[in-house]
């Protein structure tokens, strides 16, 4: 089915020529591409600060854009899960052996150390219904056509009031993205390294992030064994999981 | 004798004075030590505390605020959110009335300088309306003041330095090349490295002082090096005297090195570079970029939150709120009948207003957005004032730059509305006419609902408590030192009255009343006070005119304790001249000097005549 | 005047004279006492006050600071506000083998190793606290907390217990999140490996220390829990040095900073700079207390300058009667040191009874403060210094000022001509 509509959506796409309502099926595509009904994969995560490396290791499930869990596996941080459900940051670690929930000024921090914060990950509305996409026109990435996509929030209060997206022309991957602030300053930027065919379709397995005001920072996530769409057990999700 | 005038009685107490000089005299010093210390005492307190308020007016307060209850009710955490816009009718109105104003929005951030960054409290002001009641923008050290429309920062002095955003004063080898490369043409190359001189060290360890002491005392030209360099009272090690000349520098670093003393050399801004050579550097060095920062922050605004996921709503809000504002965010936020989500559906904006004051009173987190923001700005001057709290980690920038989404998203909304009398004096402190009541008053009704006027002292809490301690103890002190003198004045008078037992006999003898016998001793002892007095108050005056002129150099207790020390002033303790206080205290002391030959003349008086005739 | 069975002209002699002569009007004798006592007092007191301050300082230096020595790496230094645990010492040795050739320096009394880190606290009105992990048990050897009570600071439960998931908390801080006892702290921190570290300990203790900023901002863990949470792998931020005198620490920082190699940054506790800035202030006291005797001894002065006047008969018998002048000028000096003496004696009675409360009842500064100057390394109490040192320097100080002062009004007595004397 989501097979079928991903095809239908590429050929339009390749039909046209590029106009403004394209845009918005573009980022439909985006969002639907990025919404699966079901993920799961092994992840590693290597942050590179002032010269120095710390990997951390991964396993991780999530269903629609609502559930998501964690559950670290390197030496120092293994057992510390996190749970995304209820529109909350659950958090357990093996250090207190009790749910905690990740909640107010909390979120603002930066995420195991990583380019990203708390908020960058918490939010579970997609592009389309928080930004109005403009097309800007294609640009070669790393040899691949890309679309250029300018997101402009819809509301004020957007913690990224603008967002431009580099979508491959072929797989409608997010080949690059960069979020900004309300000025028009840069302030992160994403880059997509590899993408692998996964049920169909491209999906993302290694990608870099930039906090642009911490000098000489990145970010970079690698998944493996990723499975999309394999049903998962209301239990995955499940406070008792969590506590465990 | 028995119609003995007043004058009579008079002379005859003065006449007594001059029966034991040196009595008279040591009880006189006594007297005038506690009033001349009393004095300075109550001048150095005073100047410190004048000082500091008047510090606090002209650079940090103004001698009123309008801020919202909200705002002040947080006031350690700076909330942006809890603004308020619509205060130029609040201006119009206090101008029609006799107040300047000036409008500012406080907000935190992260300052990134080409090297470093640092916590900084912004201040977003109007700088031409700022200048009429605050007075920093006089104390820009370096550079200029930034000019409204533009983003420009002025900068606290000490926050400039930490960031390396300012003239460098020192700057190590690695850092003068980088200076001398971001000179555009040979000729500015030249220009930089004219202003830097090649200089001995700012401080040397006391050991190795001692140790450089009978090498340099032998040398030739060693014996300048040893009296350039002072150990200050509170200092930990030997320090470059400031005033030094810089023209010797060179010869002081040469004899230093002569003498076996190994340091990294180090270029010194020439103490004596002109403004218009300081501002040209200024200006090499900003076009090379190193005046240029970013300012990192978090704008938060204060929105209900379109949706509510059900639980949040449930276990986090509702508890939290009062129950008939429970009602309301029930009716505002209907349940989805799909997901139990709430989703936002109340139009009546005064019910929206109510639901979201209840929902930020509850510290309902989601009711606060926060909007990331970047802004790319100019540091163009350093701020170095005598308020050491505009010195510190606090960057002024023109509000009218800040007022849309470049900036801070303004749209004309502010967090204060400093009020001052226009024509105010800067030396005054504010008056009566200036008080929070007075300045409701002259808005009438006008000032808003939730908005409220603050006095100049609110909100400074540190300094208050910094300057009580010293009050009490310090005049304590002083307190004792005059009862000293006090008992003093009784034993002189207990001996004199004793001493003329038979005098006072005779003189009562001869019809002379008690009351005129008590007034002759009373005036005798009030002399002694009058003289000790006025030599105290001379000697007192004395003291205090260097006190008020120089002060006490306190800048090595500033390195260490940053700007948070409760006073406002920097690097000097003055004293100041209190007229009233001098006044009263020569009169204090004469009158109770006075009383103190009350208990001893009573006492001699119950003594029948007959008695005190004969007494021995 | 001299009774037959003491010898003319004797030290004994003189001073029974003396003696007696005080009492000769007693109210004068008793305000020239008052006055010395008064100075006397207020200088021991003053002395005691200060001594209390200054020390107050150093003790909360030395307990909470630095120790009598204290080494972190230079690269923590830089970032001392950030509080980075990135940096352990001796590029981060295991603290049990370190400890042992640390102990093993001459002179070290104790040597106690200390991590501190920022964790924002969850959901509460207090958003930062400073984690502290110490070795309490070894601490509690070492160091009383609570410089007013003189203990540990423990008001409420117990200490947390090392290796496990507790943490004792301000009073201060329990009062403004709104902990009790029993109740979990949940906080979040950064590791060593830049790893969030969410962690809940257990609220078993409340303390109460009247150094302000750690009764308000710290949260004591376990040093060896602390350490594991951040992945310091047994490692430590820093460590605090006990010397067994505390005056001589040169030889316990040498020997540390060769342990530990370059790259450490090693401080004894003399060096923090109110330390030394409040040691050199306190000569502007004795200035001070200089002026209150003089003044006090004016009334001496005076007393016997009276004196003089009033006995010129007596002095000149006492010529006529053979005393040489040095016997009659001593006479009125010892009169006057007798005056002194009494007066010094007095005020440091009363001194010492003051002191020695004040040394019992702490004075809280709050009562003068408001409770402001948070930024001072000083508790919230003083506690008056009673020493027998401050009371006799006290009586001493105000013995010879006034004897000082008094020499030259007795050597009035010498210029009286005997036979003028006797016909007045």
């Amino acid at each position: 089915m989501k097979r079928t509509i991903a095809a239908c959506a590429l050929a339009a796409l390749l039909a046209i020529p590029a106009l403004a309502q394209d845009a918005a099926a573009i980022l439909a595509h985006v969002d639907s591409n990025e919404g699966y009904s079901s993920i799961s994969y092994k992840g590693t995560m290597t942050i590179e600060y002032r010269g120095k490396r710390f990997v951390k290791t991964f396993e991780s499930v999530a269903r629609g854009r609502n559930e998501s869990w964690v559950e670290f596996t390197n030496p120092e941080d293994r057992g510390t899960r996190y749970l995304k459900r209820d529109g909350r940051l659950y958090v357990w670690s093996p250090d207190t052996e009790e749910v905690m929930l990740i909640s107010g000024h909390l979120l603002k921090e930066s995420m195991m150390g990583s380019d990203l914060s708390y908020e960058d990950t918490i939010d579970s509305e997609t592009l389309s219904a928080r930004y109005v996409p403009a097309l800007k026109g294609t640009e070669d990435v790393d040899g691949r056509k890309a679309y250029v996509l300018e997101l402009i929030a819809r509301k004020k209060t957007e913690s990224y009031p603008k967002q431009v997206l580099w979508v491959d022309a072929e797989t409608l991957s997010v080949l690059r993205f960069e979020l900004y602030a309300l000025s028009g300053a840069r302030l992160k930027d994403y880059r997509l390294v590899r993408s692998e065919l996964i049920g169909g379709r491209f999906f993302p397995v290694e990608f870099e992030m930039r906090d642009l005001l911490r000098k000489g920072s990145r970010t970079v996530f690698a998944m493996r064994e990723v499975q999309l769409d394999v049903p998962l057990p209301d239990s995955a999700f499940s406070m008792r999981r969590l506590e465990q | 004798m028995k119609t003995a005038a007043f004058p009579e009685l008079a002379s005859m107490a003065f006449r007594n004075l001059g029966r034991h000089r040196v009595k008279t005299a040591v009880t006189v010093t006594a007297v005038a030590i506690s009033v001349a210390l009393y004095i300075f005492i109550d001048g150095w307190l005073l100047g410190m505390n004048l000082d500091s308020k008047r510090n606090i007016v002209a650079f940090e307060a103004g001698a009123a605020r309008i801020q919202s209850k909200a705002w002040f009710a947080k006031k350690d955490e700076l909330p942006m959110y809890e603004s308020f816009g619509g205060h130029e009718a609040l201006s119009a109105r206090l101008d029609e009335a006799g107040f300047d104003t000036a409008p500012r929005f406080l907000f935190e951030g992260t300052l990134l300088s080409r090297e470093r960054s640092a916590p900084i409290a912004f201040i977003a002001m109007d700088p031409g309306r700022e200048a009429k009641l605050l007075r920093w923008q006089d104390y820009v050290a370096s550079g200029r003041a930034p000019v409204p429309g533009r983003f420009e920062i002025a900068l606290g002095s000490m926050a400039a330095g930490k960031l390396r955003v300012d003239l460098p004063a020192r700057p190590d080898a690695a850092e003068f090349e980088a200076m001398l490369a971001a000179a555009a043409d040979a000729d500015e190359a030249v220009f930089v490295r004219g202003l830097y001189l090649d200089a001995p060290p700012d401080r040397v360890a006391p050991a190795e002082f001692r140790r450089l002491k009978p090498v340099l005392a032998a040398m030739p030209g060693g014996k300048d090096v040893l009296r350039a360099y002072e150990l200050p009272w509170d200092g930990d090690a030997w320090r470059l005297r400031k005033d030094a000349r810089p023209a010797a520098f060179g010869e002081l670093a040469a004899a230093l090195r002569a003498a076996g003393f190994d340091f990294q050399p180090r270029h010194t801004l020439r103490p004596d570079a002109s403004r218009t050579d300081r501002d040209r550097l200024w200006a090499i060095l900003a076009a090379s970029g190193r005046m240029d920062v970013r300012i990192s922050t978090v704008i938060d605004i204060k929105e209900l939150p379109a949706r509510v996921d059900a639980s949040k709503f449930e276990a986090e809000l509702l508890p939290a709120l009062r129950s008939d504002d429970r009602a309301l965010a029930s009716r505002a936020y209907p349940a989805d009948p799909a997901s139990g989500d709430r989703a936002l559906a109340e139009a009546d904006p005064g019910r929206r207003d109510r639901l979201l004051r209840a929902m930020l009173d509850a510290g309902f987190a989601p009711a606060v957005r926060h909007v990331n923001q970047l802004i790319d700005a100019v540091v163009v001057g350093t701020v170095d004032s005598p308020n050491p709290k505009t010195n510190g980690n606090v960057a002024y920038m023109p509000s009218d730059a800040l007022q849309d989404e470049a900036g801070m998203m303004l749209e004309g909304r502010i967090t204060e509305l400093l009020v001052r009398a226009k024509g105010a004096d800067d030396t005054a402190l504010p008056d009566p006419g200036e008080s929070p009541r007075a300045v409701k008053a002259a808005l009438g009704g006008a000032l808003p609902a939730g908005l409220e006027v603050y006095g100049w002292l609110d909100g400074v809490e540190d300094y208050i408590a910094a300057s009580r301690g010293d009050e009490v103890s310090t005049r304590v002190m002083v307190g004792l030192l005059f009862v000293l003198s006090f008992i003093g004045i009784a034993n002189t008078m207990l001996m004199a009255i004793l001493e003329r037992s038979k005098e006072t006999g005779m003189l009562r003898a001869l019809g002379m009343t008690g009351g005129q016998v008590l007034a002759v001793y009373v005036m005798e002892a009030a002399a002694i006070g009058l003289l000790g007095s006025a030599i105290g108050v001379a000697a007192g005056c004395l003291v205090n005119v260097p006190m008020v002129a120089y002060g006490i150099d306190y800048s090595g207790m500033l390195e260490n304790m940053g700007t948070d020390y409760g006073y406002r002033v920097v690097a000097f303790f003055r004293s100041a001249w209190n007229p009233p206080v001098i006044a009263a205290s020569a009169l204090v002391a004469t009158l109770v000097s006075g009383l103190m030959a009350i208990p001893p003349t009573l006492r001699a008086l119950k003594v029948p005549v007959t008695e005190s005739l004969r007494f021995e | 005047m001299d009774r037959p069975t003491i010898r003319r002209g004797g030290f004994g002699a003189l001073l029974s004279i003396a003696y007696r002569n005080i009492w000769r009007n007693g109210r004068r004798t008793g305000f020239c006492v008052a006055a010395v006592a008064i100075a006397v007092f207020f200088n021991i007191f003053m002395q005691a006050w200060i001594e209390g301050m200054i020390g107050g300082i150093e003790e909360v230096v030395r307990t909470y600071d630095m120790g009598h020595v204290n080494a972190v790496t230079e690269a923590f230094d830089a970032e001392r506000e950030y509080l980075p645990v990135q940096f352990p010492l001796a590029g981060g040795r295991d603290w049990a083998s370190l400890a042992a050739e640390v102990r093993a320096l001459p002179g070290v009394r104790a040597a106690l190793p200390r991590i501190s880190a920022w964790a924002t606290l969850f959901d509460s009105s207090v958003k930062h606290a400073m984690l502290w992990g110490i070795d309490l048990e070894a601490e509690r050897k070492v160091n009383l907390f609570n410089l007013t009570r003189r203990d540990d600071g423990l008001v409420e439960g117990r200490w947390p217990r090392a290796g496990t998931n507790e943490c004792a908390i301000g009073t201060a801080l329990s009062l403004k999140g709104g902990y009790a006892a029993g109740d979990k702290l949940p906080l979040k921190t950064v590791s060593a490996q830049f790893s969030d570290k969410y962690w809940n300990p257990t609220i078993v203790g409340i303390f109460d220390f009247d150094y302000r900023r750690f009764d308000e901002g710290a949260v004591i863990v376990p040093f060896d829990r602390l350490g594991r949470l951040l992945a310091l792998d047994g490692a430590t931020q820093s460590v605090v040095m006990y010397a067994e005198d505390p005056a001589r620490v040169d030889g316990i920082k040498e020997g540390l900073s060769g342990l530990l190699g370059a790259g450490h940054v090693v401080r004894g506790w003399q060096e923090n700079y109110w330390v030394s800035m409040l040691r050199k202030s306190t000569f502007l006291y004795l200035v001070v207390f200089g002026v209150f005797q003089v003044v006090a001894s004016f009334l001496i002065i005076n007393t016997i300058l009276m004196v003089i006047h009033e006995r010129i008969k007596e002095i000149g018998m006492m010529g006529a009667l053979g005393m040489t002048r040095a016997e009659i000028v001593l006479v009125f000096f010892l009169e006057a040191i007798s005056l002194s003496v009494l007066g010094a004696a007095i005020g440091c009675a009363v001194g010492a009874a003051a002191t020695f409360v004040g040394s019992l009842f702490p004075v809280d500064l709050e009562l003068f403060s408001g409770g402001g100057m948070k930024d001072l390394p000083m508790s919230g109490t003083i506690f008056v210094k009673f020493t027998p040192g401050i009371i006799a320097g006290g009586f001493a100080f105000g013995v010879a000022v006034s004897a000082a002062c008094t020499l030259v009004p007795s050597l009035k007595s010498a210029f009286i001509r005997p036979v003028e004397a006797l016909r007045r």
